[in-house]
C-alpha cells in the first residue's frame, strides 16, 4: 500500500540551511552536500544579490523551501499577494515541498514576526486544516507544517501537542515537517517526555525532519538555532528516523554561526544516527 | 470558491489578548509591563489564558514572547541601521528611536525588509533631540541601502544597443529612466564617508572612542548610492550636474525635455552638463544605470 510519505517525495539525503556567512566558502569549494533549504521570505524579492545568489545555488544544489511568516493559524484571511509570490519562487526553486509552521503570528495590521502558539481544540484544528488544505491546493505542491518550540500551554486545550498536530495534518492531508530539537525543548517547557510525542504522531506524513541547537535557562529552554545538537536530540532523531522509513534531514543554524565545514560536519552526525537506526 | 472562513471567537479572543500584551514595550531591564492593558496585575490576567509550566508561573511564560519580539525586532532595526546604531550606541538607538518607532508603526509586513522602511519618515515627525539633522540623515542612508538592494533591476541600456547612430537615435526617442536602485543625496557634509569610518568598527567601540569629525562643507556635496554590476550597494560623490540630471532621469525623461530643463539652469550648471553629458551616458552606460523601461 502507498504510504502518504512514499508518494512522490524525494529523500534528498542531509542538508544544511543556506546562510550568508557561509556563501564565500560554498561558491569557492561548491562542497558535495546533498541539499539547501533557504527562508522563502529572504528571496521572495524584485531583484539584487539575494536572487544572484540562488540562481547560483541551483546550478549545483537541489533547494527546498522553508517559509517563517505564512502563519496559517492567523484569524485574518490567507494573505494570497504572500502566497502569490511564494509559489512564484517555487518555480524558480523547484522544491519539492514547501513548508511553514504550525501556528500563528498576524492580526489585522500588525505582524509579530514571530511563531505564536495555538491553543489545542477541535475548533482550531478545523480552522487551521482548512487553510493548510487551501494552501497545499493553491500552491500544487506537497505543503508540511512544522512543530514548534513553545513556550506557552492555554488553559483552554482540549489535548496534547502531538494528537492536535496529528489531527491537522491528517484532516488536511498534509505534511509533516518533523523538528525534534523542537520536540526536546517543548517537552522541557511542558513537562512531558519526548517519546509520548514521536510515539503518537502519522510518522507516515512526515517528508524531512529539522536538527537544531537550543539555549538551555534551567527554568525554560529556548529555540535558538545557534548550538551544536546536543545528546538528547540526536538521540530522539535516532528514534525518530527509521519510523519515517527514511526522509530528508536538515541542520538548521541561524546565529552565532560556526564556519561552514563546521556546521556541516555536526549535519553530517545524523549519519551515524541513521545506521545506528538500522543495526 | 471563497477563502473566508470563520474564525473560531474563542481563537480570536485569545489572539488578540496575546498580541496585546507582546506588542507592548519591555523597560529597561528587558521585562514585561507587570499591569496588563486591562489595568489588571499581569499575574492575575495571564493565569486567565495560559497554564503554569513546572518551572514558570503563566506571566513568566508570555513574557518570553513578549522579550523576544522586542529583541527580534530591535536586532534587526539595529542590522538595518548600522550608521544610526553607531552614531547613537545601542542604548540610545533603542529606547530613544526604535522603541518609539515600533510602538508607533508596529510591523504589519510579512517582510521584514519593510521594518525599517517608515524610520526617516518617524525621525522627520518625532524626533526633536539636537542631533535631528544628523539622525536624519543616517535614517535615509540607512534605508537607501536597505532599499538598493532588493529592488527591480530594470533591463539596462547597454552599449550594444546604441552602438549605430541609427540605434542611437532611436533609443533617445523614447524616455530614460535611472535604475530603481539608485538614490540620491545632497548632503552638508560627507556623511558617506563617515559612515563607512563608524561601519568599520562594532556599535560598542564607538562608546569608548571619539567618533571621526564630519565637517560641514560650505557647499552642498552630492552623492549616489547604487547597486554595482556585481550587485554590491556602492557609493560615490558626484557633481551638481551629474546630481541634477540623475533627478531627472529618476523620474524618467526624454533628452528634449532634459535639453529644455537644462537651458532653465544657471549658466554654471548648464555648462558643466554640456561640457560632460556624452562622458556622463558613457558612464552611466557601461554602469548599467540607465534604462528605457520605466
Amino acid at each position: 500500500m502507498e504510504t502518504k510519505q512514499s508518494a512522490s517525495i524525494p529523500n534528498l539525503g542531509i542538508g544544511i540551511g543556506l546562510r550568508v556567512p557561509h556563501y564565500e566558502d560554498i561558491f569557492r569549494e561548491l562542497p558535495p552536500i546533498d541539499w539547501f533549504e533557504i527562508i522563502s521570505e529572504n528571496f521572495m524579492v524584485e531583484g539584487g544579490k539575494c536572487l544572484d545568489v540562488l540562481y547560483r545555488i541551483l546550478e549545483h544544489y537541489p533547494v527546498v523551501q522553508h517559509g517563517v511568516t505564512l502563519a496559517i493559524g492567523s484569524p485574518d484571511p490567507l494573505d494570497f499577494d504572500y502566497l502569490k509570490r511564494l509559489k512564484a519562487l517555487t518555480k524558480i526553486t523547484k522544491t519539492p515541498w514547501v513548508s511553514d509552521h504550525l501556528c500563528w503570528g498576524r492580526l489585522p495590521g500588525a505582524h509579530y514576526h514571530d511563531l505564536l502558539p495555538l491553543p489545542y481544540t477541535k475548533e482550531v484544528i478545523n480552522y487551521v486544516a482548512e487553510r493548510a488544505r487551501i494552501v497545499q491546493d493553491y500552491l500544487e505542491l506537497p505543503f508540511a507544517l512544522e512543530n514548534l518550540s513553545s513556550y506557552v500551554a492555554f488553559q483552554k486545550d482540549e489535548m496534547p501537542e502531538w494528537e492536535f498536530y496529528g489531527a491537522i495534518v491528517e484532516k488536511a492531508d498534509i505534511y509533516m515537517m518533523l523538528d525534534v530539537n523542537n520536540i526536546y525543548v517543548s517537552s522541557r517547557n511542558h513537562g512531558f517526555e519526548p517519546r509520548q510525542y514521536y510515539d503518537n504522531i502519522p510518522m507516515d506524513r512526515v517528508l524531512q525532519i529539522h536538527l537544531a541547537g537550543h539555549s538551555d535557562y534551567e527554568a525554560y529552554v529556548l529555540d535558538t538555532h545557534d548550538n551544536y545538537v546536543c545528546d538528547e536530540v540526536w538521540k530522539i532523531y535516532g528514534e525518530v528516523y527509521p519510523r519515517t522509513n527514511g526522509v530528508s534531514t536538515l541542520l538548521e543554524w541561524d546565529d552565532n554561526y560556526v564556519s561552514f565545514q563546521q556546521t556541516w560536519q555536526e549535519a553530517l552526525k545524523a549519519k551515524k544516527y541513521q545506521k545506528k537506526s538500522v543495526e | 470558491m471563497s477563502y473566508d472562513l470563520q474564525v473560531p471567537n474563542e481563537l480570536k479572543r485569545t489572539q488578540q489578548w496575546f498580541g496585546s500584551i507582546i506588542g507592548r514595550p519591555i523597560d529597561e531591564d528587558s521585562r514585561m509591563d507587570h499591569i496588563s492593558p486591562s489595568g489588571e496585575s499581569m499575574e492575575i490576567e495571564a493565569a486567565k489564558y495560559i497554564a503554569p509550566s513546572p518551572a514558570l508561573r503563566p506571566a513568566q511564560r508570555i513574557q518570553i514572547y513578549n522579550q523576544q519580539y522586542w529583541w527580534r525586532l530591535l536586532g534587526i532595526l539595529q542590522e538595518g541601521f548600522p550608521f544610526l546604531t553607531r552614531l547613537m550606541g545601542f542604548y540610545d538607538f533603542n529606547r530613544h528611536l526604535g522603541i518609539p518607532y515600533l510602538v508607533k508603526y508596529p510591523p504589519n509586513h510579512w517582510s521584514l525588509f519593510h521594518l525599517g522602511a517608515r524610520l526617516p519618515q518617524w525621525v522627520k515627525e518625532e524626533y526633536h533631540a539636537k542631533n535631528r539633522e544628523m539622525i536624519l540623515h543616517g535614517a535615509e542612508i540607512d534605508w537607501v541601502f536597505n532599499l538598493s538592494f532588493v529592488v527591480e533591476q530594470l533591463p539596462p541600456l547597454t552599449s550594444e544597443l546604441i552602438a549605430t547612430p541609427e540605434n542611437l537615435e532611436k533609443i533617445l526617442e523614447n524616455r530614460i529612466y535611472a535604475q530603481k536602485h539608485i538614490e540620491l543625496f545632497q548632503l552638508p557634509g560627507d556623511l558617506f564617508q563617515l559612515r563607512d569610518t563608524l561601519l568599520q568598527h562594532p556599535p560598542e567601540h564607538w562608546q569608548n572612542h571619539p567618533s571621526p569629525p564630519c565637517e560641514k562643507s560650505e557647499k552642498n556635496l552630492y552623492f549616489i548610492v547604487y547597486r554595482n554590476l556585481r550587485n554590491e550597494i556602492s557609493w560615490k560623490e558626484i557633481s551638481a550636474g551629474e546630481y541634477h540630471l540623475l533627478m531627472l532621469l529618476k523620474k524618467g525623461t526624454t533628452i528634449d525635455e532634459a535639453c529644455e530643463w537644462l537651458e532653465e539652469q544657471q549658466s554654471t550648471l548648464c555648462d558643466e552638463v554640456e561640457q560632460h553629458l556624452i562622458e556622463w551616458f558613457q558612464d552611466w552606460t557601461m554602469r548599467g544605470w540607465l534604462s528605457i523601461h520605466g
